[in-house]
C-alpha cells in the first residue's frame, strides 16, 4: 500500500541560483524532513516513535521517499492485515502532528543523512549531473543544514496544508484483495481529508541545456580508483508515451546487456571502459537518459568520444528488425517479471497515475510492440544528439587548487562549449 | 554436519510423495502459501532434487547448486565468471535466453555456488536445457578469461583501498583464527586470482560435473512434483549427464571445523588512519551456524536488534542520534557463522556508541525480552519470509540459505512453526551464548585518525578481559 501526493522538493527555495526555478519561500529540504515526521508523532500516537513501534510490533515493512516531483509513503502488509491497516497507514499519512521538541530528532537525521549521502563521491556524481541538466542537484533534496536547522512548525503545517489534499494523492493497493472492499475502506478513511484548494505555485523540473550546449563537470575524490564517466542527455516526458516507449528500447540497446551496443564498442572491442549502465526516467515536463561507464584515469576523452560516436550511430542507422524483436521481448518479459512482486508494481502504477499517465502502465506491453524503427531513429535524433549532452567526471584524488581546475577539467581533452561548472 | 532441529535432512532417499501445494497458514494465519511441501528425490543420474509445487502459475524457478570451493574466493569467482561470461558465444547465448523469458543468475551461499534461472511457466524443460548447456558445455576463450581476471584484480585492489577492508579482514582472523580458509586475505585472494589458470578453473568445474552427487537441483514450479522430476529426468537423459570419472567431492574435508575454545572480550583492534574523517566500527561475535539448533533463536534475536523497531535502532539513532545508519551481517558456512554491527561514526561519540552497543547486546543477556516484543520480532521474522517467497524465484532463493548449507529446505509452514515456538528463555541463551564475555566471543575493530583512537577512554581502547 502506497500513497503519492503530487509534491517533491521541486516547490523548496532553491539550493543553487538558476532562472528555471522560483522561489516558493519553502526551505530547502522541507519536503524529506516532513516525510520523516509522518513516522514521528501522530494525532492518536502522540509519543514520539509511537506509531513506528506500533507498525514495528506487527512485523511489518514502513518506508517512504522523496523525488523532485512526488513524494510516497509505503506499507508492506499481508494481505488480511488490510482491514487493520488502512486506518494505521491513515494515520500516518494524514494524521501527522508536528510537535518542536520532537522535530528537533528528525532534524538530527535529516541532516546525519545528508552527511552520510555526500560523503559517497557516487552520490556527488549523480547530484551534479541532474544540476548541470536541469539545474537543480538531487542535493536539493536533502536541503541545506541552516534551512533544515531553521525550518519551524508553522513551516511544516502550511506544507502539508498545501499539498497533503485530496486533489493532489493518491493510494494505491495491490495484492490479491477485493478492489471494491479495499476502495471502501480507503473512502471510509481517506475520504475524510477534506478538500481545499490552497495556492500552490506549479513548478517542475525544466531542461536547462540550451540547444547544441555541452555541460559538463569533475569530481574529485580520493575514494574513487577508477574514472567514472556519466552523461545525462534530455528524454521524453511522462505524457511522451510513443517516445517513452522508443527511449526505453534505446535506452536498453545501447547499455544494457553484453551485447549492447555501448558494451560491446567499449567493452569488447576497444577494451576502454568497464560498468556500462544506462537508465532513463521521465518526469512532468522533461526527462533524463543517464549512460555510465568506468574508465582508466587518463582515457577519458577516448571513452568519451568512442561512446558519443556509438550513440550517434542510433540516430543515422536504422536497428534491424531482427534486434528490435528481440529487445521488445526483453524489456516485456522483464516488464511482467517486475509485476510479480507486489511493491514493484505499486510504485510504477502509482507513479504513472498520479501524474494522470495511468495508460502508459496499463498499455505498456502494447507500447513496446508498437515501436518501429523510424520510430527509435526519430527519437535517437530528438534527445541523444552528440552536441547536447551533460557529463561528470568522477576522477580520482583530492581535489585540485583553483588554478590548476581548467588543466583537470581538460583531462579529457573535449573542447567543450558553453556552461561549466 | 546435521541440523539439529527438525526437518528431514537431505538423505536424498525418501519416496516422492504427490503433493498439492500444502494450505499453510502464512505469516499472518489464514492465507496458504504460495509454495508447497519440498519434496526430496533422487534424478536418473543419482542427482539428488528438492521439488516443490508453487500456486503461482506465471514462472517457474530452477536451481543447481555447485559446491564452492572453500575459502578459495578467487577460484569462486573466476569460476563464476567463467560459465556466464567466459565467451562472447556464452554471454549471447544468455541474452537469446532472456529473449524467452529466461533469467540467469550466479550466487554464492553458504558452501555452494546457485545457478538461478526462472522464466514462464510451462518452460521448465527449456530452463533445464539452458542450465545443462551452460555447465555441460561452456565455452571458454582465453582472452575473455584473461581480461575478466584484470577485472577481477583491479575489484580487488580498488578494495583493499577502502579502509574497512583490514579492519574487517582483522576482524574476521580474530573471530576464526589467522591460519583459517574462512579468515583469507585479500592479498591472498589476489595473489590466487594472478596465479590461477584457465586450465585450473576448468579443472575444478569438470571434477565437480564428473559426478551428479555433487550438485544439487531444486525446482519450484506450478506442476505438482511428478511431473517436474519427469521433466528433469528427460532433460537429463537427453543432455547424457551422468555419473563418472572424479567420485563425489567432499567438501568438508577441505574445512576442518572452526575451533572455538576461547571466550571473552578481545582487546580491541585499533588501526590508525589519518585519511578518513569518521571512525570505521565493527563489532563481531561467533553465531550460530544455519544448521544449528539455536539458529531460530537467533533469527528472532536478530529481529529483537535490527530494523526500524530494533534495539540498535531506537538506541543508536532515536534515542542518541550517534548515527544515522550502520549495517548487520549474518554470514553462515559450513561450519561456522559470525555476526557483526558496522558503522561510520563521528569522532566526538565513539566512545558513546561503543557503550551504547555494548548495552544492547547486555540487556539482551541480563534482561528477559518481554513477551510483547518477543512476538514482534517473531512477526517481523516471519513477515519477511512471507514477502520474500511472492514468486517461485523468491521461494528459490528462501530455500537456498537451507540448500546452501546442504540442508533441506524448510516450507515456510515449517519455518513458521520452528519460530513461533521460541521461547524468552531461548533468546536469553542464544545472546548469553554470543555476547557475554564468559560463553561468547567478541571483537571490536576501529579505524580512524590517531588523535580520535588517543581519546578513546581505557575501557574501550587497551582493556582484554578475555
Amino acid at each position: 500500500m502506497r500513497t503519492f501526493i503530487d509534491a517533491g522538493s521541486i516547490h523548496e527555495r532553491p539550493v543553487m541560483p538558476s532562472r528555471l526555478y522560483s522561489s516558493t519561500g519553502l526551505p530547502s529540504g522541507i519536503a524529506h524532513l516532513d516525510e520523516h515526521c509522518h513516522f514521528l508523532t501522530t494525532k492518536n500516537f502522540p509519543q514520539p516513535n509511537g506509531w513506528a513501534r506500533a507498525i514495528a510490533q506487527e512485523g511489518l515493512w514502513y518506508n517512504a521517499s522523496t523525488g523532485d516531483e512526488l513524494i510516497q509513503h509505503e506499507l508492506l502488509l499481508p494481505t488480511e492485515s488490510l482491514d487493520k491497516m488502512i486506518p494505521m497507514h491513515h494515520e500516518s499519512v494524514l494524521g501527522v502532528s508536528y510537535l518542536a521538541p520532537h522535530i528537533i530528532q528528525e532534524k538530527r537525521n535529516v541532516v546525519n543523512e545528508a552527511r552520510e549521502n555526500i560523503a559517497k563521491p557516487v552520490q556527488q556524481i549523480n547530484s551534479k549531473l541532474q544540476e548541470l541538466l536541469f539545474e537543480r542537484p538531487t542535493y536539493q533534496g536533502l536541503g541545506k543544514v541552516s534551512d533544515v536547522d531553521q525550518t519551524r512548525v508553522e513551516d511544516l503545517q502550511a506544507f502539508f496544508d498545501r499539498y497533503y489534499t485530496p486533489d493532489n494523492m493518491l493510494t494505491v493497493v495491490s495484492g490479491n484483495v477485493q478492489p471494491a472492499a479495499v476502495a471502501m475502506a480507503l473512502e471510509k478513511y481517506f475520504g475524510t481529508n477534506p478538500p481545499r484548494r490552497p495556492q500552490r505555485l506549479e513548478q517542475n523540473l525544466q531542461l536547462a541545456l540550451g540547444e547544441n550546449e555541452v555541460r559538463h563537470a569533475t569530481i574529485w575524490d580520493p575514494k574513487l580508483t577508477k574514472s567514472q564517466i556519466c552523461l545525462a542527455f534530455p528524454a521524453p516526458a511522462l505524457e511522451n508515451f510513443r517516445d517513452r516507449a522508443a527511449m526505453a528500447i534505446l535506452v536498453n540497446l545501447l547499455g544494457q546487456g553484453s551485447q549492447s551496443l555501448l558494451h560491446q564498442r567499449l567493452e569488447e572491442q576497444l577494451n576502454l571502459a568497464t560498468e556500462v549502465y544506462s537508465h532513463t526516467s521521465s518526469f512532468k515536463q522533461t526527462g533524463m537518459t543517464n549512460i555510465q561507464f568506468s574508465t582508466e584515469p587518463k582515457r577519458e576523452k577516448e571513452a568519451l568520444s568512442a561512446a558519443l560516436k556509438t550513440i550517434q550511430t542510433l540516430s543515422t542507422q536504422p536497428v534491424s528488425p531482427q534486434k528490435l524483436g528481440e529487445t521488445k521481448r526483453k524489456l516485456i518479459h522483464a516488464f511482467l517479471r517486475s509485476q510479480e512482486i507486489s511493491g514493484d508494481a505499486t510504485m510504477q502504477l502509482g507513479s504513472e497515475a498520479l501524474s494522470g499517465h495511468l495508460d502508459y502502465y496499463l498499455n505498456y506491453v502494447q507500447g513496446i510492440q508498437s515501436i518501429t524503427p523510424q520510430d527509435l531513429m526519430r527519437v535517437a535524433q530528438q534527445y541523444l544528439n552528440p552536441r547536447r549532452y551533460a557529463v561528470v567526471f568522477g576522477v580520482h584524488g583530492p581535489k585540485p587548487t583553483p588554478a590548476s581546475i581548467q588543466d583537470q577539467a581538460e583531462l579529457s581533452g573535449i573542447a567543450f562549449r558553453g556552461y561549466q561548472k | 554436519m546435521s541440523r539439529m532441529y527438525p526437518s528431514p535432512m537431505m538423505t536424498a532417499d525418501l519416496p516422492l510423495s504427490a503433493a498439492a501445494p500444502s494450505a499453510s497458514t502464512g505469516a499472518s494465519g489464514g492465507k496458504p502459501s504460495i509454495a508447497g511441501m519440498p519434496q526430496q528425490t533422487l534424478l536418473v543420474n543419482g542427482c539428488p532434487a528438492v521439488l516443490q509445487t508453487s500456486l503461482h502459475r506465471s514462472t517457474s524457478a530452477l536451481s543447481l547448486q555447485l559446491p564452492a570451493p572453500p575459502g578459495q574466493d578467487a577460484l569462486r569467482a573466476l569460476w563464476t565468471q567463467t560459465l556466464l561470461a567466459g565467451s562472447e558465444g556464452t554471454k549471447r547465448f544468455l541474452e537469446q535466453a532472456l529473449t524467452r523469458g529466461i533469467n540467469v543468475t550466479l550466487d554464492k551461499r553458504g558452501n555452494r555456488l546457485l545457478l538461478n534461472l526462472d522464466g514462464p511457466a510451462g518452460q521448465e524443460a527449456d530452463l533445464l536445457r539452458t542450465a545443462m548447456s551452460l555447465l555441460q558445455h561452456p565455452v571458454m576463450d582465453p582472452n575473455t578469461f584473461e581480461r575478466n581476471r584484470q577485472n577481477l584484480i583491479q575489484s580487488a585492489q580498488a578494495q583493499l583501498q577502502d579502509p574497512a577492508t583490514p579492519l574487517y579482514e582483522r576482524m574476521v582472523q580474530r573471530l576464526y583464527g589467522e591460519s583459517h580458509p574462512y579468515a583469507r586475505s585479500l592479498q591472498e585472494s589476489l595473489a590466487a586470482l594472478q596465479r590461477l589458470s584457465l586450465a585450473d578453473v576448468m579443472g575444478w568445474h569438470q571434477q565437480m560435473m564428473a559426478d551428479p552427487r555433487n550438485i544439487r537441483i531444486a525446482m519450484v514450479s506450478a506442476l505438482p512434483p511428478e511431473p517436474q522430476q519427469d521433466i528433469l529426468n528427460q532433460g537429463i537423459q537427453q543432455s547424457g549427464w551422468r555419473g563418472g570419472g572424479f567420485g563425489p567431492f567432499q567438501p568438508m574435508n577441505l574445512v576442518p571445523p572452526a575451533q572455538h575454545n576461547f571466550v571473552g572480550r578481545s582487546k580491541p583492534i585499533l588501526l590508525p588512519n589519518e585519511s578518513i574523517e569518521r571512525a570505521i566500527v565493527y563489532r563481531g561475535w561467533r553465531a550460530p551456524a544455519i544448521s544449528d539448533p539455536d539458529y531460530p533463536a537467533f533469527c528472532v534475536m536478530r529481529k529483537l536488534m535490527e530494523d526500524s523497531g530494533g534495539l540498535f535502532f531506537r538506541r543508536m539513532r532515536i534515542d542518541a542520534g550517534l548515527v544515522y545508519s550502520f549495517k548487520q551481517q549474518y554470514k553462515s558456512l559450513q561450519s561456522a557463522a559470525h555476526y557483526q554491527f558496522s558503522a561510520h561514526i563521528d569522532g566526538d561519540k565513539l566512545a558513546k556508541s561503543l557503550d551504547v552497543l555494548r548495552s544492547v547486546t547486555d540487556e539482551l543477556v541480563h534482561q528477559t525480552v518481554p513477551p510483547r516484543d518477543l512476538q514482534r520480532a517473531k512477526n517481523r521474522v516471519l513477515f519477511e519470509a512471507k514477502s520474500q517467497t511472492e514468486t517461485p524465484s523468491q521461494v528459490s532463493d528462501f530455500n537456498s540459505q537451507w540448500l546452501g548449507c546442504d540442508l533441506a529446505p524448510l516450507s515456510l509452514r515449517e519455518f513458521e512453526t520452528l519460530i513461533q515456538r521460541i521461547t524468552p528463555q531461548d533468546v536469553r541463551r542464544v545472546a548469553a551464548r554470543m555476547f557475554h564475555p564468559a560463553s561468547g566471543f567478541e571483537v571490536t575493530g576501529i579505524t580512524a585518525p590517531q588523535a580520535v583512537l588517543e581519546k578513546l577512554p581505557t575501557g574501550h581502547a587497551r582493556t582484554a578481559d578475555g
